[in-house]
């Protein structure tokens, strides 16, 4: 597994939900990819495959999952991993992503992504597990940083240098979530900025757009938002630094029509398109 | 405390029982371990009223939302997918609610037909009764969606008035033995009532008992020729509804422990 990489994409794409099944199925939706939750069809057969099927004629698919439980110092779950390895032979995605996380302990499940404290065992045992899968699925995984709500005192790094050090020694990849980013500077008090100077850019290979919610204290990765002014900053900085790279707006609920995505997409394009010129100049 | 350690305590913490998970948050993360311990209930409640969304109608919110509580506090998840969740929700509905035996069998139809939904594929056979020439050694292969559970109400006919927003009718105890019977047909998942007779033919077709002995199992004091024509008229019911994937005659070693 070592040996392979995964070369940078450029392009737009959507995530798909049920909500947008007939549009992708009857319409030329203008996206270059789309990415689906891949729990959502690892499942046996039925509509959801069927859709699948279907919507993999048009579009390149990157597989995006919630329930690996990189993080779970008790290993993984090597059912999960043979229906996603079964999957992703049925999909033939652009990549494989999953988050910096753990959702379950003992074979009881969160359905969560729950929060890491970032030392250098929780290092150990999450480059383990990403090794692991990696060599499972005989291809490398992209690693999505989260968003949070608590921090642990016994953290000895930041989150950034976490996933640094992560990509050096597992040979994985980041999907770099803006709002996630922005989530958690907000929630944790850290320098967006300083959050993107940090991670190993040229490791990524997907950004995720979406929009929060206000909590009574803090801000909720809820992704049921437009994406807001500070995610859409945080985007040009991270063009700036990289230029074009696979671009997605990930929206999870109150999910809107898909002309409203749609436009919002054309928002990251022209965004995307102003610092390339920068860039270039 | 090492990350194993810390993991089982959160999860404890998440349950709402003591943990020592506060002591080692920053601030003691009250307001961000709020959030955590909020959403994991409300998931399981929510994927709850989504899998049983008529059950829910059924019930009302109280009753339906106590039996919710119920099911959380007695009910970890233990599978990676929050669509297994409900698996043991028709059951805890029979024993917490005795005397509403409606209210389960509605939950198990909304169970089975989830399942149905995107269980694997297997198309339907095309032959029909014509293509049969031995009878009496035919077996069948049904479709893999299908399940079948015995009732004793009339859950079909609420779940219908339901599903097309109409006031469900009173529950009303069924005189003769009865059984659903949930498949999924192309990409549709269907149920239909069948009754007694149809009921134990089906449990010994599945069981893979060739067509002959079927029919005189349920013959049930009928004449052989009387017996044949019934159980042909059902065989015919389950071609039409797409309930058989293949049709053997026996010997065929590919339907053994079908």
């Amino acid at each position: 597994m070592s040996e392979q990489t995964i070369p940078r994409m450029q392009g737009f794409g959507l995530g798909l939900r049920p909500k947008h099944y007939n549009d992708f199925l009857t319409r030329e939706i203008a996206v270059d990819f789309v990415e689906i939750i891949s729990e959502n069809f690892m499942v046996a057969g039925g509509r959801p495959l069927h859709v699948l099927d279907a919507v993999r004629e048009r579009h390149p698919v990157a597989m995006h999952g919630v329930s690996m439980s990189i993080g779970s110092a008790d290993g993984l779950d090597p059912d999960y991993l043979r229906r996603l390895k079964a999957l992703a032979e049925r999909v033939r995605p652009m990549w494989v992503s999953d988050h910096l996380c753990w959702t379950a302990i003992d074979g009881k499940n969160s359905h969560d992504l729950l929060p890491l404290p970032y030392t250098e065992e929780a290092l150990d045992v999450v480059c383990r597990n990403v090794k692991f899968a990696q060599d499972f699925l005989e291809r490398p995984l992209l690693i999505e940083n989260p968003s949070s709500y608590v921090r642990f005192s016994e953290s000895t790094m930041s989150e950034w240098r976490f996933l640094t050090e992560l990509c050096a020694r597992a040979g994985c990849y980041l999907l770099l979530d803006v709002n996630n980013i922005h989530v958690s500077g907000v929630n944790h008090g850290f320098d967006p900025y300083a959050y993107l100077a940090g991670v190993p850019m040229d490791r990524v290979r997907q950004i995720h757009l979406a929009g929060p919610s206000e909590g009574e204290e803090i801000l909720i990765d809820t992704h049921d938002h437009d994406v807001p002014a500070p995610v859409w900053a945080l985007y040009g900085a991270v063009m700036e630094s990289i230029g074009p790279i696979a671009t997605m707006i990930e929206r999870d609920e109150d999910i809107p029509p898909i002309d409203a995505l749609l436009s919002e997409l054309d928002a990251a394009r022209r965004i995307s398109k102003a610092k390339g010129l920068e860039r270039a100049a | 405390m090492t990350l194993l350690a810390l993991q089982r305590d959160f999860c404890s913490a998440l349950s709402g029982r003591t943990s020592g998970i506060p002591r080692r948050l920053v601030d003691e993360g009250e307001a961000g371990l709020k959030v955590y311990k909020n959403a994991y209930r409300l998931r399981l409640r929510d994927c709850l009223r989504e899998t049983f969304e008529k059950t829910w109608a059924w019930l009302g919110d109280a009753a339906f939302d106590a039996a919710v509580d119920r099911y959380i506090d007695s009910h970890e998840s233990r599978s990676w997918t929050l669509d297994d969740y409900g698996d043991r929700f028709a059951d805890a509905l029979a024993s917490g609610l005795p005397n509403a035996p409606e209210a389960a069998e509605l939950a198990w139809l909304e169970w089975a037909m989830r399942r149905a939904f995107d269980g694997a594929d297997a198309p339907a056979t095309r032959k029909t009764e014509a293509d049969l020439a031995d009878w009496e050694s035919a077996k069948f292969k049904f479709a893999p969606t299908l399940q079948l559970r015995s009732v004793t109400t009339n859950c079909a006919a609420i779940w219908a008035a339901l599903a097309e927003e109409k006031t469900p009718p009173g529950v009303e105890f069924l005189y003769s033995p009865a059984a659903l019977c949930v498949w999924r047909k192309e990409l549709s998942p269907s149920f239909r009532t069948v009754d007694g007779v149809e009921f134990l033919a089906l449990r010994l077709a599945i069981a893979n008992v060739p067509f002959g002995e079927v029919c005189r199992l349920v013959a049930d004091g009928r004449s052989r020729e009387g017996a044949i024509a019934l159980l042909g008229k059902m065989v015919g019911r389950w071609l039409q509804d797409g309930l058989l994937a293949a049709i053997s005659p026996e010997p065929d070693s590919a339907f053994a422990g079908s």
